[in-house]
């Protein structure tokens, strides 16, 4: 298949969703765009933050019975995404001091050379609501779903070592707490990731866009009227 | 390749309406037009665009490597000096990329002829990635295609994959990403607003910013409209706008990293189409390009004129017999302009159709078809869909 798998239209939509009249007679009754077309998950929109934890496909599996598959790929997801969030360390031994004696497992190194050592993956974390879709379009999910988009599968880290912040809680890859390890459930706070913006005294505004100006007042014909709409590119 | 007449959505304008979709109209005159499609078979896409698309894009990377370290291209490409240094460097760090749209003339035998290169915006991405993507489910799903026919179109799957790689290399999601264009177009705006939609759904932090409201922070800094620094900046604007505007030292001096890249300056330039003829003459998807001022020009019967630097089909004239034939107006032509062996686009039914070709990074990712009364492809050409079959 040479075209994108799957779009999710309620995040491109930017009004509610019409009914489609197109449908002709004897066919399926209409179905709301949304639905129909893409396997949206029609929420609108997500807009709740809260998230499930799973320490394993099977938790994962014995709350979504029918999402068996789905499990298993977010459980993969998390897996890779890992390589990429965990905190790295050069040696073992400072790996374990955090995370706990064999809580950790070797990675090939960033720069191809060598080993750095990070922490085994504890869980792995969705929104709520990455399950609930409606499969009748005939496109293909597969764990690039859970890699992917909105519902990308995390990782979540915890320690077995006393002395870590990290003890008796699950800890993201930058660090950031999301909640105690005896709960499946977290709300995964906005911007948790970002860090503080910084801020420095403007001196001066609108030193581009200058040419988008000197090129709009040209006369020309009618039929291209320059500014008011069209576009800049090419 | 056909052209086949289809039956156009009976709501296809509130569908606009509901994803926003505003310039499918342009000053009256339709833009998107879903009165027909185009039908290319699987090994067309894969053998004629696809694969020369890739190709193109690497020989592209290699004029990139000689030109910027070359004073004499530099002037020829009419990159202001003071720019040079931070090309170079862009390019010895190869800034990641994020997409590009190469132009081709193909009529579905022979091999597709290079057209030129939008490395730094290309439009109609929103067209090419969703509106058109979204036209082949609804004509699946009402069964008057086939569930089997497909498009050649990941641009969007490929589109978000790529912000999500970037995100990570740039800070691993940390960074505020700032979506740009100019104040005056609806068109501009409505792309940039789906970029940085595919960008959200990777999780990114996302800001729009016009260009015309970017600040000069202490400290030689780029700023928004709050005074926060800009680290990151996707811009729907040209660099050789920029580089020759008030602010363009801030391009040197700003932590800021930019999407594209400052070295894509060097692509999105009618140039390139000279020197990819000098590095890879006879090859099959090029046309013979030269600068104004070549005597070898002489040997060629039918040519194209174009300014090093123009948009949307701007100041290019048609040659024939040495003869000018056609002349698209605008405001370009300065800093100079280059010949190109004149390849005629092909006709199918009453307009002349252009086939642009996309990349995500170095990965071909899908075309956009487009159709013009003229053999100028303008900014009012009509965006048809496509399909593959066969």
């Amino acid at each position: 298949m040479k075209r994108t798998r799957f779009i999710d239209l309620a995040a491109l939509r930017k009004k509610p969703a019409a009914e489609i009249a197109t449908e002709p007679a004897g066919l399926n009754k209409p179905t709301k765009l949304s639905m129909a077309v893409a396997g949206a998950l029609g929420l609108g929109g997500c807009s709740s933050d809260e998230a499930m934890i799973y320490t394993n496909i099977y938790e994962c599996k014995r709350e979504n019975p029918s999402r068996a598959e789905m499990c298993r790929y977010a459980y993969e997801a998390a897996q890779e995404e890992a390589i990429f969030e965990a905190p790295r360390y050069g040696k073992r031994s400072d790996c374990e001091y955090d995370f706990g004696e064999g809580e950790c497992r070797d990675v090939v190194a960033r720069n191809g050379i060598g080993f750095d050592y990070i922490p085994l993956v504890a869980a792995f974390m969705l929104p709520r609501g990455a399950f609930d879709y409606d499969r009748d379009d005939g496109f293909e999910l597969d764990i690039d779903y859970y890699r992917g988009d909105r519902y990308r599968s995390k990782p979540l880290f915890t320690s077995r070592s006393r002395r870590s912040p990290a003890y008796g809680n699950w800890v993201t890859g930058s660090g950031n707490s999301i909640g105690r390890t005896y709960s499946r459930t977290a709300v995964a706070k906005e911007g948790v990731f970002k860090s503080a913006p910084v801020q420095k005294k403007t001196l001066s505004r609108g030193g581009f866009g200058s040419t988008v100006k000197a090129k709009s007042s040209w006369g020309g014909s009618s039929k291209s009227s320059w500014g008011g709409g069209r576009s800049w590119g090419g | 390749m056909l052209r086949i007449t289809s039956n156009e959505r009976a709501n296809w304008r509130a569908l606009a309406d509901e994803f926003g979709f505003k310039f499918h109209t342009m000053y009256g005159e339709a833009y998107w037009d879903e009165s027909a499609y185009y039908q290319f078979t699987l090994k067309q896409i894969e053998q004629d665009l696809e694969d020369p698309t890739e190709e193109i894009h690497q020989m592209c990377l290699e004029v990139v490597d000689r030109v910027v370290s070359d004073e004499q291209l530099l002037q020829r490409f009419a990159i202001p000096e003071p720019m040079w240094e931070g090309i170079a460097q862009s390019w010895q760090r190869r800034d990641p990329s994020l997409y590009s749209r190469l132009d081709f003339c193909y009529q579905g035998s022979g091999p597709a002829k290079l057209l030129e290169n939008n490395a730094d915006t290309p439009t109609s991405v929103y067209e090419t990635a969703f509106w058109q993507w979204l036209w082949l489910a609804d004509k699946a799903k009402v069964g008057e295609l086939r569930r089997d026919v497909d498009q050649f179109n990941s641009l969007q799957e490929k589109l978000i994959a790529r912000f999500r790689e970037l995100g990570r290399v740039t800070g691993d999601f940390s960074k505020t990403l700032y979506f740009s264009c100019v104040k005056d177009s609806e068109e501009d705006r409505g792309t940039v607003q789906y970029l940085q939609d595919c960008a959200e759904q990777t999780g990114l932090s996302c800001e729009f910013v016009y260009i015309e409201d970017i600040g000069h922070g202490e400290g030689g800094c780029l700023t928004d409209l709050n005074d926060y620094v800009i680290e990151w900046l996707f811009k729907l604007y040209p660099w050789e706008f920029m580089f020759t505007e008030a602010y363009a030292p801030l391009l040197l001096s700003s932590p800021t990293q930019f999407l594209e890249p400052l070295w894509k300056a060097v692509l999105s330039n009618k140039a390139l189409l000279v020197m990819l003829w000098q590095l890879f003459p006879d090859h099959p998807n090029l046309l013979p390009a030269y600068f104004d001022d070549d005597p070898r020009i002489k040997s060629l019967q039918n040519y194209v004129r174009k300014p090093i630097f123009s948009r949307e089909g701007c100041n290019i004239e048609l040659y024939r017999h040495s003869k000018p034939v056609v002349q698209a107006p605008g405001p370009y032509g300065e800093e100079g302009f280059i010949v190109q062996d004149f390849q005629p686009l092909p006709k199918f039914g009453s307009a002349y159709t252009l086939v642009g070709s996309w990349l995500v990074d170095d990965q071909p990712a899908g075309i956009g078809i487009r159709e013009d009364a003229s053999l100028i492809t303008q900014d009012l050409s009509r965006f048809l869909p496509h399909v593959i079959q066969g």
